[in-house]
């Protein structure tokens, strides 16, 4: 009884210390799944190796080392990349920086999650989100 | 062993409570404290923000988002003023306005980290915001899903009945987390104080277990698992015996089963037996092999007298039906059981076991099979089917007035009607059994019980007097007539009640050696006196001494019941009864014949002229008087 009941301690604070990171990782998976419907793997990749920790834990999605290989690129820094992927970032600085490539980007700001998409960058790619992602579609960063 | 179960029970329960108690208090001061503290922040942030609307108020003129828009210094000097606020409890302050599409964006921002620009897009729970923006009145979020915000204090900020902006408080989550993390240790304590008073009185139980075991081991009898004599010896130290009744039971023929089948089927049959009387007993009821295939039984009882006859009879049914079948080998058996019905009559214990050992002789001794809780005299010992009480037996009896007369009727021989009655003293016993004089007169004859149980069959024949208005008469003996109680409890009976005195029959019991005794024919006289008329008992037996009928007053001769019994085949009997009869005729005294007991007998003593006559043949004693 006793041990059941430290085992239930210890389960709820690794759940709040992991609220963030679950939270992320839904998100992902949802936008994954919208902007690939028809896909059953994605290849995905990123610059950052904790981004590409998370994107691995992912039920449809290949991680590769390649960027150009890459169906959905998650991107940390601000680089210059000649690629064909989705690209995704994950600060609205970065978002600014990739504003003519990205079609959006996740990132906590005042501790509190903000999704953005681009709708010129999406048109540009010929992407369609689902109806309950319009909201977060904007026209300028 | 089982107080002290109870013991650690009691002890485990206290500290668990008490401990669970405390944990629970922990976790409620924690979070009052949380409450507090929530409060104390919650009025210092409705401070500030009036502070940042009166501040914004002064500086911005007209709608906010356009003047901040069109005056990008003032808004870098505000939301440098505003950095001025942010403290550690304080995580984030800032000011954001609603959008035409009701999104949330920044006018300014206080901090210098993740510092929102003009009119970039903040991801927040729209409906709230919105709410305080329409309802303008302040709120305060909480955050359930994130790391690093605990609340938000949202206010509106108002021109014109028009929400401006909204300033926005986030707390952090830093102080709930330290609070956590400080109470934590001690949290942990109590639990791993709890565990360790578990694991402790895990062990202690553990070891009382074992203690308990090896108690059990040695007051268990191996075969047959009930309790052995290293059992008895301690239940008979710490038990009130009184509330019991004891049987002895042994097992009939049972050398010859061991003979004939083998030692091993021997243990069988123990071990079958005592699991067949352990199922007719009662749980409060005790079990003990006495011995080889002796069995003791103590029957809880305070109530039915005859409970331990009833299990003991039922056990004889069950195993006189049971066949007891070992591989190929079919057996009957009978079982017999003597009975202490009263232990606590008998001066100890080992005097109330030594008996139902007594009683298990005797049953064995009748032909096996039975259950005996009594003895019963055979006719040498001049007791038939009369059971010999203890002295402390009469004395409770005479105490709860258990003490009784039966009347036997006295019959006129010529006119054949009842003349008189003779009282009869009888005990019932616990059980409700009527138990005869001579089960118990002789024994209380030289005591106060005696004199006691003498005046409580006076008491009983004077009253029955009085109701019946018959004859009744009583035996003494002519020590009654000279103790002085009794004497001067008759006396008093018939100055008060001078009826009484010509139905009453004082019959004197003539075995007891006459010497003359001025004092005994003076309060024979002074008793004679009032109209009660003397007889002489069991005349013809004993001491026949003519003499007696100088000193008393005689009214009536019983004669001997040993003399009438043979009247009719014994000629010195009649010889005797005619000679009787003649002097009693001469003195004018009546006559009864005792022991009439048939037609020739009583044809008999007609013929040879006694005037009355008494026995079985004629009438029995009977409780009531018609």
């Amino acid at each position: 009884m006793m041990k059941k009941v430290f085992l239930l301690l210890v389960a709820l604070t690794i759940l709040l210390f992991g609220k963030n990171e679950s939270f992320e990782l839904r998100i992902y998976n949802q936008v994954l799944h919208a902007l690939f419907p028809h896909k059953e793997v994605v290849k995905v990749w990123s610059d950052s190796f904790q981004k590409r920790k998370m994107l691995a834990r992912l039920h449809n999605t290949r991680l590769t080392s390649d960027p150009k290989n890459a169906d959905f690129l998650l991107v940390t820094k601000s680089e210059n990349l000649n690629v064909n992927g989705v690209l995704f970032v994950t600060s609205y600085h970065l978002l600014k920086h990739y504003k003519k490539s990205a079609i959006g980007g996740f990132y906590w700001k005042k501790g509190r999650p903000n999704l953005l998409f681009l709708r010129e960058n999406l048109q540009k790619r010929g992407l369609h989100l689902p109806k309950s992602f319009q909201k977060y579609i904007e026209d300028r960063p | 062993m089982k107080h002290l179960m109870k013991i650690y029970a009691g002890f485990f329960l206290i500290i668990a409570v008490a401990i669970v108690y405390m944990y629970f208090s922990l976790e409620k001061m924690q979070h009052e404290l949380a409450a507090n503290i929530e409060k104390l922040f919650l009025s210092q942030a409705h401070s500030y923000a009036l502070n940042i609307e009166n501040h914004l108020k002064k500086k911005i003129k007209g709608n906010f988002h356009t003047f901040l828009l069109r005056h990008p210094k003032v808004q870098q000097e505000l939301s440098e003023e505003l950095s001025l606020l942010v403290t550690d409890a304080f995580r984030y302050i800032f000011v954001l306005y609603e959008d035409s599409s009701g999104d949330f964006r920044f006018l300014l921002d206080a901090s210098k980290e993740e510092s929102g620009e003009f009119g970039e897009k903040l991801g927040v729970d729209s409906s709230l915001w919105r709410h305080v923006c329409h309802m303008q009145t302040p709120q305060l979020i909480h955050h359930k899903n994130f790391d690093e915000l605990w609340i938000t204090y949202v206010y509106p900020i108002v021109v014109d009945g028009t929400t401006e902006a909204v300033v926005a408080i986030d707390f952090s989550t830093t102080f709930s987390k330290n609070l956590e993390s400080a109470l934590s240790p001690l949290k942990q304590g109590f639990l791993y104080i709890f565990i360790i008073i578990f694991i402790i009185l895990l062990l202690l139980l553990y070891q009382t277990f074992l203690n308990f075991k090896t108690k059990k081991e040695s007051i268990t009898d191996t075969l047959t698992q009930v309790y052995n004599r290293n059992y008895l010896r301690e239940f008979l130290k710490r038990t009130d015996i009184g509330g019991y009744q004891i049987i002895m039971l042994d097992i009939d023929h049972f050398k010859k089963v061991n003979d004939t089948y083998g030692h091993r089927i021997g243990d069988y049959i123990l071990r079958d037996v005592a699991a067949i009387i352990q199922e007719e007993v009662r749980s409060s009821d005790v079990l003990v092999r006495y011995g080889g295939e002796e069995f003791l039984i103590f029957i809880k009882n305070d109530k039915d007298p005859k409970l331990a006859r009833t299990i003991a009879q039922r056990i004889r049914k069950r195993i006189e039906k049971t066949t007891f079948r070992y591989d190929d080998v079919e057996i009957h058996l009978t079982v017999s059981m003597g009975i202490t019905l009263l232990p606590k009559h008998f001066k100890n214990i080992s005097e109330a076991i030594k008996n139902a050992d007594e009683m298990l002789y005797i049953a064995k001794k009748e032909g096996r099979n039975r259950v005996i809780s009594k003895r019963v005299y055979d006719a040498n010992e001049e007791v038939v089917q009369q059971n010999r009480l203890r002295i402390n037996e009469v004395k409770n009896a005479i105490e709860e007035g258990r003490i009784v007369c039966h009347y036997q009727p006295i019959f006129n021989a010529k006119t054949a009607k009842i003349s008189k009655y003779e009282a009869l003293v009888r005990l019932v016993d616990e059980e409700g059994e009527l138990v005869y004089p001579g089960s118990f007169l002789e024994m209380i004859l030289h005591t106060n019980l005696y004199t006691q149980m003498t005046k409580n069959i006076l008491e009983i024949v004077f009253e029955t007097i009085r109701e019946k208005r018959v004859k009744i008469g009583v035996n003494l003996n002519f020590s009654d007539i000279l103790n002085d109680d009794i004497f001067k409890m008759i006396i008093e009976e018939l100055q008060k009640h001078k009826k009484v005195a010509s139905w009453l029959v004082l019959e004197l019991l003539e075995y007891e050696a006459l010497e003359a005794n001025e004092s005994f024919t003076r309060k024979i006289k002074e008793i004679k006196s009032y109209g009660v008329n003397i007889a002489i008992d069991d005349f013809g037996s004993g001491f026949a001494n003519y003499k007696i009928f100088q000193m008393m007053p005689i009214d009536v001769i019983k004669i001997d019941g040993s003399l009438i019994q043979n009247l009719d085949s014994s000629d010195v009997a009649q010889t005797i009864v005619k000679s009787i009869v003649v002097l009693t005729n001469e003195l004018g005294i009546e006559t009864v014949a005792e022991f009439v007991h048939s037609k020739a007998v009583m044809e008999k003593a007609k013929e040879l002229g006694v005037t009355h006559l008494q026995g079985f043949y004629l009438a029995k004693p009977s409780a009531k008087i018609n």
